[in-house]
Order: C-alpha cells, then sequence, then structure tokens
C-alpha cells in the first residue's frame, strides 16, 4: 500500500471554488488540499453536490468564468491558478488529462471515434495524420477495443456503453498524461461492464504510472483501487486517510455513514442498511459549525458542533478528520453491534418492511439520488 | 445513406400528388376562369374559353330557349350566330385531363399575354432564384456569425445588440422596410450627395457588369434578407447554446483544443444541423413567398408573376404557378431531411 515515494507530482492547497449566483455566493469548494504522487490513486468521495467534480475541474481550468477560484493547485511545483490560458490548454489533455463519466454525451456524435482519439494525439504533439491515425488505432487496442481499426472508423453512437468508457480513456491517456482524472468513469455503466473498466484503469495505470484522481460515489471502487481516500462533504475535506484505514477505522461519522449504506454480501452481518438521515445541506447557507451536524448521531447540540467548525486535523499518522469527537468515537466494531438490537427486533417481525437478511436492500439513495450525479 | 434518400424521394411523391390535387380543387373553386369575360356580350365567347380551358367539352348544341309565345327557339348572339352550349366536364376528368397535359408538357397559354406558361414560369423563376441565391447567401453568413458570436460570448454587449437588432428586423414587416430602403438607398443618398443615378436602383435586376447588378440587387436582397437574418440568427443563437454546453464541448476543451478549434469545429458542425434544416425549408418557401419584396422592386419575379395572374384571373398560369412552388417546397423539406441525414451520423443509420 502506498508509501509515499516521491514528490506529489500534483498538489492542492486550499482550494476555494464559489459561483455568485443572484442569492450570494456559493462555495461549492471550500479549502480542499491534498496531494497525488506517480503510481497513485487518490479516491475521492462523497455524495452528489459534495464538490468532487467542481474541484477536478478546477484543476483542469474548465470551469465556467463566473466561478471564482483561489488557492493552489501546483503540478510539479507550477501553480496552475496562475498560468495564462495558452499554458494552461497545453497542458489540458497532455500532461493533465481527464475521463468524463457520461461517454455518450462526452464524445462528439458527429465525429468518428478514432477521429476525436487522432485529434487528441495532434493537439499535443507534431505528427501526420496517419500517424496520429496509427496511434489511435492503437490506443483502442490498449482500452481493450476488439477490432481497432474497423472500430477507428465509427461513431460513437456505435459502440457500446462500455466500449464507448474505453474509447473515453483512450483519449485521456493518448498523451502518457503525468495527472489523470476520472470523474465518475463508471457510472453510467453496468456493473459487469464497470468492472472491465476498472481492469482497464488499473492496467492504464500500470503503464504509465500516472498519478490518479478517482472521484466516485461508488466506495466499491474506491476500496479496489485507490491507495488514499478524500472524503468530501458539503464542498469540505471530512476525513483523509488510506484506503484501509477509511474502511476499517473511519473516523469520521459522515464516513462511517457511507459505509454503513453499503450492502454486505459476504454474509458476515445481518445488519440493517442504515441511511444517513436528511439531505446534503445548501452551499449557499450552509449549516453553522460542523456542515455534517444536522444529520450527525454523534453531534454535540447545542454545543460545538454547530458553533465551532471543526479543522481537519491528524489524529492518527496520515489519517486526518474534521471532527469535534474523530478521537472519541467508537470503534467500527462497537458501532456494528449497535445496530444489533435493531436487527434482532426486524427478525421478530414487529416491522413492517422487508426481511431482513444478508442479501437485504436497504434505502441505498443516500449516495446518489435518482437522476443526480457527483 | 442512399437508401435513406431513396425513401425519402418516394415519401415525397405521394405528398406532392395530395399537393397537386388540392392546389386544383382550391383553384377551380375560388377563381372563375370566365369572369374576365363578364363584359362580354357574345355567349360564345365564354364558351369558347370553357372548352380551351377544359371546363367544357365536345359535343357542343346550339342552345334551345323557350319564345314568348311557347315555342322552341334557338338562342342568338348579338351577331346572329346560334349560341351554343357544350357539355360540362367533371372536376376529376378536368385534373387528369391537366396532369396528363402537364405530363406531355401541352399546358394552355397564358390568357394575359398569350405566351407559353412554361416561358412565363421560366422567365420570373430566373428573376426570384437570382434574388434568392443572393439573400439566402447574405443572410446566411450574417445570422451563422452574429448567432455563433452570440452563442459563445452570451451576455455580452454585442449579443444584447445582436439580439435587440433582431427583434426591430422581426417587427419590420418588407413593405415598410422595402419602401423605406428605397426612400433612403435611391431617394435621399442621390439627393444628399446630388447624384445623377440614386445610388442603388429601385427597379428590376439589370446586369450591365457586376456593379450595377449588384446596385440593382442590393435593396431588394436587403429587404428579403433582414428578416430571414433575425430568424437564422435567434435560431442559431439558441442551437448553439445547446450546443456549446453539452459534454463533449468540455471534452473537447479537455483534450487541449485551441477556443477556435472547439468552437468552430466541435461547436460549429453540431450547431449548424438544425440552422441547415430549417434554411432549406424557408428557402423552400421563398420561391412562391417573395411577392411584397418583388412587386416593391418591380422585379419580374415567381411573386409578381402571382399577383397579376391572380388579378386577372389568368387559370393558366395560376395552377402551374401553385404546382411550381409547392414542388419546391416539398423539394426543400426533402432536401432538409436528406442534409440532416448528410449531417448527423445518428440520423443516417436509423
Amino acid at each position: 500500500m502506498a508509501e509515499r515515494l516521491s514528490e506529489p507530482i500534483l498538489s492542492v492547497r486550499d482550494l476555494h471554488v464559489s459561483f455568485p449566483t443572484d442569492d450570494g455566493a456559493v462555495l461549492a469548494v471550500d479549502g480542499v488540499s491534498f496531494d497525488v504522487g506517480e503510481n497513485e490513486v487518490l479516491g475521492v468521495v462523497g455524495e452528489s453536490g459534495s464538490g468532487k467534480s467542481v474541484t477536478s475541474l478546477a484543476i483542469m481550468g474548465l470551469l465556467p468564468k463566473r466561478a471564482v477560484v483561489t488557492g493552489e493547485v501546483l503540478f510539479r511545483g507550477v501553480d496552475l491558478l496562475t498560468l495564462r490560458e495558452r499554458e494552461r490548454q497545453e497542458l489540458r489533455g497532455g500532461r493533465i488529462a481527464m475521463v468524463f463519466q457520461d461517454a455518450l454525451a462526452a464524445l462528439n456524435p458527429v465525429f468518428t471515434v478514432g477521429h476525436q482519439l487522432a485529434e487528441a494525439v495532434r493537439a499535443h504533439n507534431e505528427v501526420s495524420r496517419q500517424e496520429a491515425k496509427s496511434r489511435s488505432v492503437e490506443l483502442l487496442d490498449i482500452v481493450g477495443i476488439p477490432n481497432p481499426k474497423a472500430r477507428h472508423d465509427q461513431y460513437p453512437h456505435e459502440f457500446s456503453g462500455g466500449m464507448r468508457q474505453r474509447a473515453m480513456i483512450a483519449m485521456a491517456i493518448a498523451n502518457d498524461p503525468d495527472v489523470l482524472i476520472a470523474d465518475e468513469p463508471t457510472t453510467a455503466l453496468d456493473v459487469t461492464i464497470q468492472a472491465q473498466v476498472l481492469e482497464v484503469f488499473e492496467r492504464i495505470q500500470e503503464r504509465t504510472r500516472s498519478a490518479v484522481i478517482l472521484i466516485t460515489h461508488d466506495l466499491g471502487v474506491v476500496a479496489g483501487m485507490a491507495d488514499h481516500v478524500l472524503v468530501m462533504y458539503a464542498g469540505r475535506a471530512v476525513e483523509v486517510a488510506e484506503v484501509d484505514d477509511i474502511f476499517y477505522d473511519s473516523k469520521h461519522p459522515y464516513t462511517r455513514g457511507l459505509l454503513g449504506s453499503l450492502p454486505r454480501v459476504d454474509g458476515v452481518e445481518t445488519r440493517r442498511l442504515v441511511r444517513i438521515k436528511g439531505q446534503p445541506p445548501s452551499l449557499l447557507h450552509p449549516p453553522p459549525g460542523c456542515a455534517f451536524h444536522p444529520r450527525c448521531d454523534h453531534a454535540d447540540l447545542p454545543g460545538s458542533c454547530n458553533e465551532d467548525r471543526p479543522e481537519l486535523a491528524e489524529i492518527a499518522p496520515g489519517h486526518r478528520s474534521a471532527c469535534h469527537f474523530a478521537a472519541r468515537l467508537p470503534t467500527v466494531e462497537a458501532a456494528d453491534a449497535e445496530f444489533a438490537p435493531l436487527v434482532d427486533h426486524l427478525n421478530a417481525g414487529s416491522v413492517v418492511g422487508p426481511p431482513s437478511g444478508p442479501t437485504e436492500l436497504g434505502p441505498v439513495d443516500t449516495l446518489r439520488p435518482p437522476g443526480e450525479a457527483g | 445513406m442512399v437508401t435513406f434518400v431513396i425513401r425519402r424521394v418516394a415519401l415525397s411523391i405521394p405528398v406532392l400528388l395530395v399537393a397537386s390535387v388540392l392546389v386544383f380543387l382550391f383553384v377551380r373553386a375560388t377563381t372563375d376562369p370566365l369572369a374576365r369575360l363578364a363584359q362580354v356580350n357574345d355567349p360564345n365567347a365564354k364558351t369558347r374559353l370553357a372548352l380551351q380551358i377544359g371546363l367544357q367539352e365536345e359535343p357542343c348544341r346550339p342552345v334551345v330557349t323557350t319564345g314568348p309565345d311557347g315555342n322552341a327557339i334557338e338562342a342568338k348572339t348579338p351577331g346572329g350566330q346560334p349560341v351554343l352550349g357544350c357539355k360540362k366536364v367533371p372536376v376529376a376528368t378536368q385534373y387528369a385531363r391537366y396532369m396528363g397535359d402537364l405530363a406531355r408538357r401541352e399546358l394552355p397559354a397564358s390568357q394575359l399575354t398569350g405566351r407559353p406558361v412554361s416561358q412565363e414560369l421560366r422567365q420570373a423563376l430566373g428573376s426570384t432564384i437570382q434574388l434568392i441565391f443572393w439573400g439566402v447567401l447574405v443572410a446566411a453568413a450574417i445570422a451563422i456569425a452574429c448567432g455563433v458570436y452570440s452563442a459563445v460570448r452570451q451576455y455580452s454587449l454585442l449579443d444584447y445588440a445582436f439580439t435587440g437588432l433582431t427583434f426591430v428586423a422581426l417587427a419590420m414587416p418588407p413593405f415598410w422596410f422595402g419602401l423605406m430602403a428605397i426612400q433612403f438607398g435611391s431617394v435621399y443618398l442621390r439627393d444628399r450627395f446630388n447624384l445623377d443615378d440614386p445610388l442603388f436602383y429601385s427597379i428590376g435586376i439589370e446586369s450591365d457588369g457586376p456593379l450595377s447588378y449588384a446596385r440593382h440587387l442590393a435593396l431588394p436582397v436587403a429587404t428579403l434578407g433582414v428578416q430571414i437574418i433575425a430568424s437564422w440568427t435567434r435560431f442559431q443563437r439558441s442551437s448553439m447554446l445547446d450546443v456549446m454546453n453539452a459534454d463533449y464541448i468540455r471534452t473537447a476543451k479537455a483534450k487541449g483544443l485551441s477556443r477556435a478549434k472547439v468552437v468552430l469545429k466541435h461547436g460549429l458542425r453540431n450547431g449548424l444541423i438544425p440552422l441547415v434544416t430549417v434554411m432549406a425549408i424557408d428557402i423552400g418557401s421563398l420561391f412562391g413567398g417573395l411577392i411584397i419584396t418583388e412587386q416593391i422592386f418591380s422585379i419580374p419575379g415567381m411573386g409578381r408573376l402571382f399577383f397579376t395572374s391572380l388579378q386577372n384571373g389568368d387559370v393558366n398560369v395560376l395552377l402551374p404557378w401553385l404546382l411550381l412552388s409547392a414542388t419546391f417546397v416539398i423539394l426543400f423539406n426533402l432536401l432538409a431531411d436528406v442534409l440532416y441525414g448528410a449531417l448527423d451520423p445518428r440520423i443516417r443509420v436509423s
């Protein structure tokens, strides 16, 4: 697991992004900092509207002009936010590339896939059309598209969902980027296809040794791929840790809530899925103190939780959490035990509802409300 | 793509047939070609015209009326000839015969000028096509440029200016704008600068050299263009706005393409699709739709031909005129469909 071997390739320092509206500024990203090094995968997790995508677009420099971005985005020590548009354009798709979530919408319907790939190659390399074409056929092959020569001249609508996402990945790695940002790369795909696409990602990363920022609401994807995890809530980082610490020793009630809403299919436990009560807060009028306090079971109210905003503080080496009670939270095992009475209660049949059991699916809508995307 | 085109062409044939039936019925129902002979005393003149147009057919017999004393007597014209009465032809038969004549290119000549209608229509079409060609060329160039600019720089000063101007242009009826254009471009400028000739001519299309051609066409083209520029600009702006917010534009930017390439290649290639089809449909209706503009600028085009034929009840011209302009509307709708398929690969397969 990831010991930091090298200097980070990309460092985000105290990133703030706000959008002015008629009702006031919406603070979409509020002081986020993180590092990603070579061959490292940072998973960024959070509900819709937690600022994951805005963070990635800020790194790419693709936010609309009205967005106010402050802080630092250091790429190999150079602050991208101070660069001119031309210089950023050279980095985009070259050194820093991005995979978008809905590949059907993200590919231009009127150009062939091969044309769009070759375009990415030619945007950063002085090569002939022929060379660009052979490179893009090669790219399609790398991401595992069968018969890449014929597929090269097809349009996006002639590709299946999984193949489109592979083509998106091929486009992103066209110039062997140092930083690869993947925004929900598997969200629009079937589960089986998701696994294939993730496998492509892993294979690609072995080749390119890129620093990968993997944005997702799918904790399963994070568990399989990420070295470090950044959990975001209401535009702020609430917990940062190595992936195992997130899953086995989370020190933030919100992360625990996310984990609790994951179904276990290994048959170990028979607890009911929990969901985080309430809705994500308005970014226009965020709650005072800790933004999570209205939904938190552990909140001290009224008290520190709705008065003081907890800062992200180191509670163990490499493990930071923004919670007043981070050190005092019960262990994960103990927290699971809290549900035991509830499970018994359900098994006794005194509550009308779906039978509980290992395969029970409780409310899973917490992570992604229908029709929305992170 | 070939089957796509063939299917669309095949589909437009029945549409054309239905249109021809309707046109024929409407003309027969609304225009009495014999009315222009209302002042003529000779009843046989009407009969001859009815025979020529195909409203009546042989056999013709002398008309017998009842005399004052109850006897049957033959009716006489003022010239003393027997009045002839012929058999009426049912409308369905009239239509069938007319289409037969059309297929054999044996349409009756214009009642007004006596020239073959094909010649009349060809001449009129020639003038109108020149007007449409230049008008559409200028309008498309301006509308696309303004529309794209407005979309890319939404809510900029120029965007607001274009929006304001398009509403002004849409609110100006062509007859008003045409007269104002003549007043300014022909009369005012000539008087103001003491010119011998008007800077822009207000009558006809002449072409002794490109400069004279341009001076003749400038005002009618402007009159025709103002309205279509306005509506096409609005259209291009909104379609381009949609496109520029699409995910694939973000992808194009993320690839590191230049702004010009993002807008003009990825944006415009998609943003033009709706406009091109709208343009094709609009152009189709222009062939018969420039009545006011041609009237104001005395251009002997299709619109003017229709107007004079209508005024004089010249069905021999009206009928083929209507059929021709209906054909253009259908043809350009077909073209719109085919262009849509050619520009959007997603349409081609389905």
